[in-house]
């Protein structure tokens, strides 16, 4: 009954366009949730390319004099404890994050794909020990490991980074291997196979194309998690280190002076807010427009 | 029902393997002299150098340094701190209430927040509580915990000085007071996350046949929901809670953090800050261990909910 | 004429969905008497399912909106009374049991337990008696060993047993109207016999009435008193069971009988109708049934065909009823004109 009438529902959906690419664009622009992840997105990744020519000031060089100045004439929102200009360093902060969420992405896409496609295309007890292995640690925080990955390598953004990559993996790897399992059994990757086309052909032609939805999907929700997973490392002093400017370090100094200057740790805080909040909603957007049916569960 | 946990004791105890062997490992692959590295770089003798590799063994070939640490394991001794001079075992002891109180408290918290929220976004699908719901839990998600936490103090203690900033006081009374904020805000956290799975399952079960069924027998709709609907979508509740508490466990290290409580938490970001090595591989296996044992509490919860679980022969 | 036990004004369901209305029922007249069974027959789309929930108010709304119409029960109407009566009345008065008794029973909680709920629902016994009440309701429905089987999870019954529970359930309060949804579409052919002759003896005894709902004309055949033939949404034939086998006076209802096999008739293979039926969404202009008809004349297109009595209980909507001869198996010899 109430299946029914979703399946009316759904066959109501009007389809104005024709092309794969126009009808991706209308739906997108119909997503709400899309169309503000991408405008929070983009208004970030605009502010990291132009920080030296729209931040005010130097974001590591500081006036002592100026030492926690309420946000003002001078310093539009405010000075932080060595009196840096903190508008400026939430400008440049935005490279921080977006960068290093970036290289966790980007770490953990060059050994998931491939580890992706091996185990669906190996298959037998390839795949069986490697989708073991990954389930577990995906059942387990990545943050706990990290620790102990900086407990022994020592703090700093390039570890964290690496040590969060590569335990994102799995994140990846899942979905490309399940995407990979079912571009093995369709039928034209069948055909391929029989005109005598080489692995990699399929592999380049059929398998890696059709990765591409899913992983985009992945990619942009796994880099909110990255942010807020490095944000928590600098937060606790193990990732990015002073006097680079970053959203967790600045909250985390800005914690110490909660009371007399409360907007410090306020406008680093709602920078990690609002980037997060950008790539969830993006990703969640991106989930409905290009999966409708996984979104749907 | 037996099966099923020896199944998963079986699946959890190479999760174990796992974890405790890249603890175990990482620090002797580090480049350079491990014994160097655990003591983080001070200035040392190398009379105390050496004392230190005799101590954790580290003069043995690697295999024999983990057959040993392994039974060591077992006997319930997960090593000794280099710098507090005292068994890891019995730091982990002492930071423990603490850390169990929080966890428990912010546990609940969550459920009292989550589970009315998500029936409520469920029943009232496509309307503006639903979408006030999913917009609550999508901003908290995207709100660090530990910045969730600083607005919590900004508000209620600092503004409104209804709550204490920092501390654990002093037991009874005084200790609910000042652990109510920091299990807040994880509450709120987890909340976040519970909300949508408990709305995602009611809105699966709500829609299935049985539904209609208990609404033909004149069932009030109180209890074709609380009843029928409701244990349905506890299954999937529960079967994520084991996951929650991985979430849980991290929150805990950074409110902890925030809130300066003296837990499991800070005893490990304290470790990993000075890099005392044998702290952080102890709480680590520890915490591992725990997880196992949440996780199989998980699975017979999970078995008393749901009869085709306990009897087998999934329909 | 006796008073109807169930009077069906008028009715309109129509579901919005985000671009237009799907009028899933549009306009349906229907009464069943009291002790009568009344087949409701149509292919799945056809609006049957949703009509039978309107009567218990079972339709979801939104997305379902009542346009028009009026349920009257014993002259009351349902669609207006207050949800906590309309609970009273439901499980009691009125009862369902459904298509597929795997789905329709909460997997959570013993089969005993669910018909104890409905009965202590409606009944005010305490658990003890409720359970002596269910035994011996399981015992008349045919339910082997039913002590043991009190306690048994839906997945470990047989679907038979299952069909069997649903329906100790649906008459724990001695109904006076049974609504049947497609009760036997799920089970094994040899298992629907026992379930419809269990239905048939349970009728019998307990006197109430019973809506059929099936695309089955065998069971109808077996089982009814009268017939009524839905088509998008609407009713477009009526007839007590004979008349309609012998005479049937719109050319979907001969569609459906040519589409079953017929043993009495060996060497003609059963005819399916051809096309789908309409986009409710946009139904078609005129007669709904018109562009799959063999018979259609122009005016099918753009006249709605009024209902036209035969006489002796026996009402069509279809512009040539009692005009053309729309013989059993007739248009598979004829080509379709057009």
């Amino acid at each position: 009954m109430a299946a029914e009438v979703s399946q009316l529902a759904i066959a109501q959906v009007p389809e104005a366009a024709h092309s794969p690419w126009s009808m991706f664009w209308w739906r997108l622009r119909h997503n709400p949730k899309a169309m503000i992840g991408g405008a929070i997105v983009l208004f970030l990744v605009m502010v990291a390319l132009t920080a030296p020519l729209i931040a005010p000031k130097d974001p590591t060089d500081g006036e002592l004099g100026d030492s926690l100045a309420p946000p003002g004439q001078a310093y539009a929102l405010g000075a932080d404890k060595n009196g840096r200009d903190v508008l400026s360093r939430l400008i440049y902060g935005t490279r921080t994050a977006i960068g290093g969420a970036l290289m966790v992405v980007l770490i953990s896409e060059l050994v998931g794909v491939p580890i992706g496609i091996w185990a669906a295309y190996r298959g037998g007890w390839v795949d069986e020990t490697i989708t073991r292995i990954w389930d577990m640690l995906l059942s387990f925080p990545p943050l706990l490991i990290a620790f102990a990955v900086v407990a022994a390598f020592g703090p700093g953004l390039p570890k964290a980074a690496l040590a969060l990559g590569i335990l994102y993996v799995p994140f990846i790897a899942r979905v490309v291997r399940s995407v990979t399992l079912v571009q093995k059994e369709m039928a034209y990757t069948e055909a391929a196979r029989a005109l005598g086309y080489g692995q990699a052909r399929i592999i380049f032609r059929h398998i890696l194309p059709n990765c591409i939805s899913p992983v985009i999907v992945v990619t942009t929700i796994d880099i909110a998690y990255a942010m807020l997973d490095l944000a928590a490392l600098s937060y606790l002093g193990l990732g990015v280190q002073p006097p680079t400017a970053d959203w967790g370090t600045m909250l985390s100094e800005g914690q110490l002076v909660l009371l007399n200057a409360p907007h410090l740790a306020l406008a680093s805080g709602l920078a990690i807010v609002l980037a997060v909040l950008g790539f969830n909603l993006l990703g969640d957007g991106l989930r409905d427009v290009l999966d409708p049916r996984q979104a749907q569960r | 029902m037996a099966r099923l946990i020896v199944t998963r004791l079986l699946t959890l105890i190479p999760l174990m393997f796992v974890i405790t062997s890249i603890v175990f490992f990482m620090v002797r692959f580090v480049p350079g002299d491990p014994a160097r590295i655990m003591v983080g770089g001070q200035r040392i003798t190398e009379e105390n150098l050496a004392n230190i590799r005799t101590a954790y063994r580290l003069d043995q070939p690697l295999l024999t340094q983990y057959r040993l640490w392994v039974g060591d394991l077992l006997s319930g001794n997960l090593g000794r701190s280099y710098r507090q001079r005292t068994d890891v075992t019995t730091l982990i002891v002492e930071r423990l209430p603490l850390t169990a109180k929080l966890s428990g408290f912010s546990f609940l918290l969550s459920l009292l927040i989550a589970v009315p929220l998500g029936i409520l976004a469920a029943v009232h699908r496509n309307t503006w509580i639903d979408v006030a719901a999913t917009m609550f839990a999508v901003l908290v998600a995207s709100s660090p915990v530990f910045f969730t936490g600083i607005l919590l103090l900004l508000l209620f203690s600092f503004r409104l000085g209804w709550l204490p900033a920092l501390g654990a006081g002093e037991g009874g009374w005084d200790e609910v007071r000042h652990l109510l904020l920091p299990a807040l805000t994880l509450g709120l956290s987890l909340a976040a996350i519970t909300t949508r799975i408990t709305r995602s399952s009611m809105v699966e079960a709500l829609t299935q046949d049985y539904i209609e069924t208990a609404r033909a027998k004149g069932l009030p709709a109180r209890s074709v929901i609380m009843k029928h609907a409701f244990r349905n979508a506890l299954v999937p509740i529960v079967t994520v809670s084991g996951l929650l508490f991985g979430f849980l466990v991290v929150g805990t290290v950074l409110v902890e953090h925030t809130f300066g409580l003296g837990g499991l938490g800070s005893l490990l970001i304290d470790a990993v800050q000075v890099r005392d090595y044998p702290v952080v591989q102890g709480a680590t296996v520890f915490i591992a261990a725990i997880f196992i044992v949440i996780n199989l509490v998980v699975d017979v919860l999970y078995g008393l909910i749901d009869p085709r679980v306990r009897f087998g022969g999934k329909a | 004429m006796t008073e109807p036990l169930l009077r069906i004004e008028d009715l309109r369901i129509w579901f919005s969905t985000r671009t237009s209305d799907v009028r899933a029922v549009d306009g349906v007249d229907l009464d069943i008497l009291p002790g009568e069974v009344l087949g409701l027959v149509g292919e799945s789309g056809s609006g049957k399912s949703v009509t039978a929930r309107s009567i218990m108010r079972l339709v979801p709304m939104p997305p379902g909106r009542l346009v028009s119409g009026r349920v009257l029960f014993h002259g009351e109407d349902l669609t207006t009374l207050p949800e906590r009566e309309m609970e009273d009345l439901r499980g009691s008065r009125i009862s369902m049991i459904f298509q597929d008794p795997m789905t329709f029973l909460n997997p959570l909680f013993t089969a005993g337990n669910q018909v104890a709920e409905a009965i202590r629902r409606h009944q005010h016994l305490d658990s003890a008696s409720a359970r002596e009440e269910v035994i011996r309701l399981f015992r008349q429905v045919g339910i082997p060993s039913p002590e043991t089987r009190f306690d048994a999870y839906p997945h470990q019954l047989s679907g038979g047993l299952r069909q069997r529970v649903m329906i100790a359930m649906a008459l724990s309060s001695r109904p006076e109207l049974l609504i049947a949804d497609e009760p036997t579409t799920a089970l094994d052919v040899t298992i629907q016999a026992q379930i419809l002759a269990l239905l048939r003896d349970l009728q019998q005894e307990y006197g109430m009435g019973i809506l059929l709902i099936t695309h089955d004309l065998g069971v109808v055949a077996e089982m009814c008193d009268r017939v009524a033939v839905m088509y998008a949404g609407r009713i477009v034939e009526k007839a007590p069971i004979q008349s309609l086998f012998d005479r049937p006076e719109h050319p979907y209802s001969l569609g459906l009988m040519n589409a079953i096999p017929r043993p009495d008739l060996p060497g003609i293979a059963p005819q399916p109708i051809p096309g789908s039926p309409p986009d409710m969404a946009n139904p078609p202009t005129g007669c709904p049934f018109h562009p799959r008809c063999p018979y259609r004349e122009p005016i099918c297109s753009d006249e709605f065909p009024p209902e036209r009595d035969m006489g002796d209980g026996h009402v069509a909507a279809c512009h040539f009823a009692g005009i053309k001869t729309f013989s059993p198996l007739a248009h598979t010899a004829s080509s379709v004109s057009s």
